[in-house]
């Protein structure tokens, strides 16, 4: 046992030691790597300075000390002196948080630097530094930060949460903001890249709060399926800006292996994101939320697509809804948003059949009482009538078995014979009477469907019905009449009503009776004796 | 339900002789077919109805066809294309033109001197014909996955159960040794108590927006829909339509009843279902296509076993029981292996599990017809393979870990996933 504490208190001493040599880590740069991040490194600035800009780099870990951070250091060197656009100091010392020391630079890069620790006097010098107008650049790990200074954690827009998208492998982005002057470099098409990917949680990540430029395409299969992941990471940020009072925040989670540090692309959104931060770069940093917990206009754009839609057509509209739909789950604000949306197209009167049809199975989803009276207006609607119902017959409630039994005198052919199988479906005893009434309908599908039903429902009204008029029916209706009358003996014999269920199987076990249903009463007999004999 | 694990003793001697008061429920013989030895007069042979005549409804037919003891009388597809085709083989086979075509199902099955139906339509329309036939005391080969919906499946079990009827499940690699072995070994705890079970099936793919077309000539496509919304013709109907969710639900759900139904057979739990089912899947976006073409899920069971099922870039391809010790066994198609191999030199002794042994999935299902005995691949067993495909399903589209209770099959506290149990049918079809 001694021994074991022995080994774990030296790993313990090298863990501790080895941030120590981070200044030799340094060296380690070679020099055909630092050729490769020369030559990646955009030749000129994005925007002319207003003035001489000066970026403080900061690296100190008590953290994770990510072996790219000597990398980044010379990176933002080189990029500062080949475009001109700012000058560096690189530092790992505290102190240079204080405010005597701080004002002279424009921004600060946190440069992976990992579980700073402010006390009091240096929260106040940085929180007033941002506030007052200047800048943060945040490299990957800068997310790694703040665990105990939430005003911080807020300020960066995210907290590191774990990375199930390890440094190995190779994951998708997708371009938030293609249009957006950040995202230049990325010509707007979405790409793929071997790197880590930080998860940074809800609610300090939000896209209420700041304009995500590009996140995780979990449209990918690897990326969606790493392991670990949840279907809470499905908006992963990669970057972002925001500003905060006056200041302004940059973020990119790219950057855990070193050979990012050559990739043109990613340089130039970091050179743009910096000149952002610096104060060069005016660009639009206000949020835009998830569609869902967002401004209705962007709502209404959405569901605006969903009226023209038509067969043959793009459907990612539609799916972008669907997303919505299945997102707003656990939450009935924003479900009795999106419900209200999808039945604002339902009754619109320029939307496509296709459309309406769209909004009915997303409303079999998640429809609630709210949707009942415009479905059930539309069961009398020839064209609609289906999928009125394919709605309707999902959602529960007691008001849906009512717009269904209100339908049903008002209808005829096979629109009346789908409310009666909806409500056979949904076993409303209540409709059972208007149901038997019908089974003796001049319309054969009528009088079928309402057979079905009554089986389905298996009540004692439903029972006494088949009972009264069993005999009535020949041809095609006499099986149909028949079974739905053997279920009614089986319910009984489920709620205990043996004696009666025997007399019903009893009386269908005649030899008149057609084979299949001797059959079926034979072995309702059976099953009764056979319990009874345990 | 209970003997399905039949000593081959015991199935002899119940085959032999079903005065020995071992059959399961009453029945009522067909008249035509009593009297199963030797030459088949035409009296006794097994009069069947195919309906379905796509490719695999066709080979099926062929199989049956190949049965002396079996006279097909009866074609119908919605497709007049492929209703022709079917009926000239049977025509060819018969040299005669008696064998009649149909395109309403319904037709076919109110036919009274047909004993048999032969089942294989996309899985929308799996369910409706299929308990038409059992009310009206058809026995009945249809092919997996056995329904589309949980609801569906139960309505096929409930009517297989009430009329008595003789059910298999087209899950045709139970009728095959190396799959039997597997299952065996796995049962006989060659590899010690199993806690994991991996199910690799293929990966799907997507498509482009298919444009509005018309309807080939011959073709019912209001009738091909069925219960399924209205949508107009685009293109996608044999085939193809694998890959559209109102109709199946991809590779995922035609292959279960294969690999999953293995897994379940191995593990001894086909009558039951997972208790805890989560998981991911990737749907396209965009294109007509919209079932998963990625997926992996985890399915927990009541007595502590997990069953991972994904796509084949995921998990292997085939069935991968892991026991204790490093052992496993797996199985695909034409190849089993193990670890450690000596495992499969190993003999199942006389006094252990012995599986149901059929190496004819047709003529098994023929077989029983005359002795009324239960086949190789029952209704409720076909049913708990796609259930755990379909709770796979409404796992992936939800983005929920859901919880079930398969006794009473519903999801505990998830009004939302119990919705996705069955699907409103378009007028005026019902069950």
């Amino acid at each position: 046992m001694g021994r074991k504490l022995q080994v774990i208190s030296v790993a313990l001493l090298a863990l501790w030691i080895l941030p120590l040599f981070a200044g030799i880590s340094r060296a380690q740069v070679t020099d055909e790597e630092l050729q490769k991040i020369e030559q990646a490194t955009p030749a000129k600035a994005t925007v002319q300075p207003a003035k001489p800009r000066k970026l403080l780099v900061f690296n100190l870990c008590n953290g994770f000390k990510h072996s790219s951070i000597p990398y980044w250091d010379k990176a933002l060197e080189i990029m500062g002196r080949k475009t001109g656009a700012f000058t560096v100091v690189v530092s790992s010392d505290m102190a240079m948080f204080r405010p005597e020391s701080l004002n002279q630079f424009d921004a600060v890069c946190l440069n992976n630097a990992t579980r700073l620790q402010f006390d009091e006097p240096l929260r106040k010098s940085l929180m007033d530094f941002v506030k007052g107008g200047k800048g943060i650049v945040g490299i990957h790990a800068a997310t790694d930060n703040f665990y105990e200074w939430p005003e911080a954690a807020e300020m960066m827009g995210g907290q590191f949460a774990g990375h199930p998208w390890g440094g190995g492998k190779t994951w998708a982005i997708k371009i938030d903001e293609p249009n957006h002057p950040l995202m230049a470099a990325f010509k707007g098409k979405g790409f793929k890249i071997k790197d880590e990917i930080y998860r940074t949680k809800p609610p300090l990540y939000s896209r209420s709060k700041q304009r995500v430029l590009m996140s995780l395409d979990m449209s990918d299969g690897p990326t969606r399926s790493a392991e670990g992941v949840t279907p809470e990471d499905a908006d992963t940020g990669i970057s972002w800006v925001k500003s905060y009072d006056k200041g302004r925040i940059f973020y990119c989670s790219l950057g855990h292996n070193n050979d990012v540090l050559w990739n043109p692309a990613v340089l130039q959104h970091y050179l743009d994101g910096i000149q952002f931060a610096l104060g060069d770069f005016k660009v639009d940093t206000k949020p835009k939320p998830l569609v869902s917990s967002g401004k209705g206009s962007e709502m209404d754009e959405l569901f605006a697509k969903i009226k023209t839609y038509d067969w043959g057509q793009s459907r990612a509209s539609l799916t972008d809804v669907s997303d919505l739909v299945r997102k707003s789950h656990g939450s009935p604000e924003e479900r009795s948003k999106v419900e209200k949306s999808l039945l604002e197209v339902l009754q619109s009167a320029d939307a496509t059949y296709a459309g309406k049809q769209f909004v009915c199975r997303e409303l079999s989803i998640i429809g609630t009482e709210q949707s009942v009276p415009v479905l059930g207006g539309l069961l009398t609607d020839e064209k609609m009538s289906d999928m009125a119902r394919y709605a309707l017959e999902r959602i529960p409630g007691a008001a849906v078995d009512e717009a269904l039994r209100n339908a049903l005198g008002k209808t005829s052919g096979k629109v009346k014979v789908g409310i009666i199988n909806s409500l056979g479906q949904r076993r409303d005893g209540k409709a059972a009477a208007a149901i038997g009434a019908l089974t003796g309908d001049s319309d054969q599908m009528v009088a079928g469907a309402a057979l079905g039903a009554l089986g389905q429902i298996a009540n004692a009204e439903a029972t006494k019905v088949l009972a009264e008029a069993k005999g009535k029916w020949t041809g095609k209706l006499q099986l149909v009449a028949l079974d739905a009358y053997l279920k009614c003996a089986d319910r009984l014999v489920a709620e205990g009503k043996k004696d009666q269920a025997l007399a019903i199987y009893k009386e269908l076990y005649k030899e008149d009776q057609p084979k299949p249903i001797r059959t079926a009463a034979l072995r309702g007999i059976v099953s009764i004796t056979k319990k009874e004999e345990k | 339900m209970q003997r399905r694990d039949v000593s081959r003793r015991q199935f002899l001697k119940t085959a032999a002789g079903l005065a020995a008061g071992a059959v399961a429920f009453p029945y009522i013989v067909p008249s035509s077919v009593l009297g199963s030895n030797g030459s088949v007069a035409p009296s006794n042979r097994i009069v069947m109805g195919c309906i379905g005549m796509g490719g695999q409804g066709t080979g099926n037919m062929q199989g049956f066809l190949g049965n002396n003891d079996v006279r097909v009388v009866a074609v119908c597809d919605v497709d007049k294309r492929n209703r022709d085709k079917a009926k000239k083989i049977v025509d060819d086979k018969y040299g005669n033109t008696d064998c009649k075509d149909y395109l309403d199902f319904r037709d076919l099955i109110a036919r009274n001197d047909i004993d048999a139906l032969s089942l294989a339509m996309p899985d929308h329309w799996h369910s409706i014909p299929a308990v038409m036939g059992a009310k009206a005391g058809k026995d009945i080969y249809a092919e997996k996955p056995l329904a589309r919906t949980i609801r569906e499946g139960r309505a096929i079990c409930n009517a297989v159960k009430r009329y008595g009827i003789i059910w298999q499940t087209g899950s045709q690699q139970r009728s095959d040794d190396k799959f039997r072995q597997g299952c065996e070994l796995v049962r006989n705890g060659r590899i010690g108590k199993v806690h994991l079970v991996e199910v690799g099936l293929p990966t799907g793919g997507g498509s482009d927006n298919k444009p509005v077309q018309p309807v080939p000539e011959g073709v019912d496509w209001d009738f091909w829909l069925g219960p399924a919304p209205w949508v107009p013709y685009r293109g996608v109907m044999h085939w193809d339509w694998r890959w559209m969710l109102d109709y199946s639900g991809g590779q995922l759900t035609d292959w279960a009843g294969h690999h999953i139904d293995i897994a379940h057979w191995g593990l001894g739990l086909d009558l039951t279902g997972p208790v805890e089912i989560e998981g991911k899947g990737v749907y396209p976006k965009d294109g007509i296509f919209n079932a998963a073409t990625e997926y992996k899920f985890t399915c927990k069971y009541a007595g502590g076993v997990t069953m991972i099922v994904a796509n084949d870039r995921q998990v292997t391809h085939g069935t991968k029981w892991y026991g204790e010790d490093g052992k496993w066994v797996f199985v695909t198609r034409g190849q089993i292996k193990a670890n450690p191999p000596s495992i499969l030199n190993e003999t199942i002794g006389p006094n252990e599990k012995r599986l149901y042994v059929s190496r004819d999935h047709k003529r098994n299902f023929l077989d029983c017809i005359k002795s009324r005995q239960q086949t190789i691949a029952p209704a409720e067993v076909g049913h708990r393979s796609i259930s755990v495909a379909l709770l796979g399903e409404i796992a992936m589209l939800t983005e929920r870990k859901l919880r079930w209770e398969p006794d009473k099959e519903v999801f505990i506290n998830d009004e939302g996933a119990n919705r996705m149990l069955s699907r409103p049918m378009r007028t005026p079809w019902h069950l």
